[in-house]
């Protein structure tokens, strides 16, 4: 990259409407200064500085509908962004986390620091299966997808009973123990997910070629996930722990079972990817509506605090792990030695997210003030 | 050490309109009269954000791009802001002076 692609990629971190009104005049500007002595790394590292502080601040905005809205899309859009950032870590961090990821049981011994441990995971996995169908639902309102309010509506309805169905077989999870039906309840969710997003981009008839290709695949792989993950259990070993804690497989086809799952697993990454790159493709302007950035500024703000749950749930579960360890009590069977390290990271990278996304939340809420003022 | 700490408080913005009252002038020449002026030497991104947020507020106004370099000149408005922050800072400098026994105050 030369400089002046250095500085052409920074400029396009600034709003549209700046780009407008400074882009040429900038350019040039940059270009005198490097030429008068001042270092090429230093002038972009002061226009990266300028570029967050305008996003920020919104200083000299003009005082239009179309660049308060935009900047209201942004600010949403950072609020949302740490939630897909930080859900497949927090899925990493869970897998790596837990020994026997397959089955897990509350056959093995725990102890009350084990317990609130097994729920403050619970209670993470929670927020995070909700946090996934919002973020996937507040993408959809920001590229403007779902312009109709009857449709806004309509699928907000659907959301509401998709989230309290999650939120039911979760508490029978956490009741029965059986995290099977997590996995499902988690495949269940994305595929939920993807088919609303490609059904709302069909709707809206607006799809490309690479777009039109895209839509049927995440919907696909998720139902290919779900099958196989059905098929792993079907032909997984029972087993049980013997009076030392030692997990003995009865019966069944371990080698297959793991394979399924571990096919079944990728097929649910590569649904997770396709959905993502599905909505990215959707990534032209749209004019959006004030009720639709009401809709993504409150998506941005469950976000913010689903992250915080997810976060401060991952350090009491860490905290619980750690006294279970220190004490030398009967581990709890399904976290594995080397909880620390990954807890640690992952609690650390849920604290940032939910702080970036909670500030980009109350930016765009002050943003979206300006933004209603402007609409008369 | 302290001394450049203090520099780095410099308001770019009193700066950006001390300069203008000079004349009419483009970004960079902006930045070396500034240079000039009080040693500081502005990046664009800082520039172009100071004279964003003036042009908004109207204390600056563009005039028509001379090739790719547009002047900006002083309003009435911004000429009256500034004349009233740099009394505040004369005031200040004047009773700091004084109390450091600087002599002639």
């Amino acid at each position: 990259m030369n400089g002046n692609g250095g500085i052409d990629a920074v400029l396009g971190l600034y709003p549209p409407w700046w780009r407008e009104r400074y882009g040429d005049e900038v350019r040039t500007v940059s270009s005198d200064a490097v030429a008068g002595g001042q270092t090429l790394m230093r002038v972009i590292i002061g226009l990266l500085a300028g570029a967050i502080r305008l996003r920020v601040t919104g200083t000299g905005t003009p005082k239009q509908f179309q660049p308060w809205a935009s900047r209201t899309r942004a600010c949403i859009v950072v609020a949302t962004i740490p939630a897909l950032v930080a859900l497949p870590l927090f899925f990493l961090t869970l897998k790596v986390g837990l020994q026997d990821h397959l089955p897990l049981t509350l056959s093995a011994p725990v102890n009350s620091d084990g317990h609130i441990a097994y729920d403050a995971i619970q209670i993470m996995a929670l927020a995070g299966l909700i946090m996934m169908a919002m973020t996937i639902r507040g993408y959809l309102v920001l590229v403007g997808v779902t312009p109709e309010s009857g449709g806004i509506e309509h699928l907000t309805r659907r959301t509401a009973l998709v989230i309290v169905g999650c939120a039911l077989l979760v508490v029978v999870e956490v009741t029965a123990g059986v995290v099977p039906i997590f996995a499902l309840v988690t495949v269940g969710v994305v595929v939920w997910g993807s088919v609303t997003a490609a059904r709302a981009i069909r709707r809206r008839g607006a799809a490309g070629r690479a777009l039109r290709h895209l839509l049927p695949v995440p919907g696909l792989l998720g139902g290919l996930a779900v099958l196989g993950w059905i098929s792993s259990i079907a032909v997984g070993p029972d087993r049980f722990l013997d009076s030392h804690g030692v997990d003995v497989p009865l019966d069944g086809h371990v080698a297959l079972a793991h394979s399924l799952v571990v096919a079944s697993a990728t097929a649910l990454g590569l649904a997770w990817i396709a959905t993502f790159a599905m909505l990215a493709l959707l990534r032209q302007p749209a004019r959006l509506r004030l009720g639709e950035l009401q809709s993504g500024r409150r998506f941005g703000v469950g976000a913010s605090l689903l992250l915080w749950v997810m976060a401060a749930a991952e350090v009491v579960a860490g905290v619980a792990l750690g006294r279970q360890q220190s004490l030398r009590l009967p581990a709890y069977r399904v976290v594995s030695a080397s909880w620390g390290h990954v807890w640690i990271a992952g609690g650390t990278a849920l604290i940032v997210a939910a702080t970036v996304s909670t500030l980009g939340a109350i930016a765009a809420a002050r943003s979206w003030r300006v933004t209603a003022q402007l609409v008369t | 050490m302290a001394m450049k700490r203090l520099g780095r408080t410099q308001d770019p913005t009193i700066l950006v309109l001390t300069s203008l009252t000079g004349g009419p002038k483009h970004g960079y020449s902006l930045i070396q009269d500034i240079e000039a002026m009080s040693g500081i030497v502005l990046g664009p991104g800082t520039l172009y954000g100071v004279l964003a947020r003036l042009e908004a507020e109207g204390l600056v106004e563009a005039l028509p791009a001379d090739d790719r370099r547009r002047p900006y000149r002083i309003t009435a408005h911004g000429a009256a802001v500034l004349r009233e922050r740099l009394e505040t800072i004369s005031t200040v400098a004047r009773i700091g002076l004084k109390r450091l026994g600087v002599a002639g105050l």
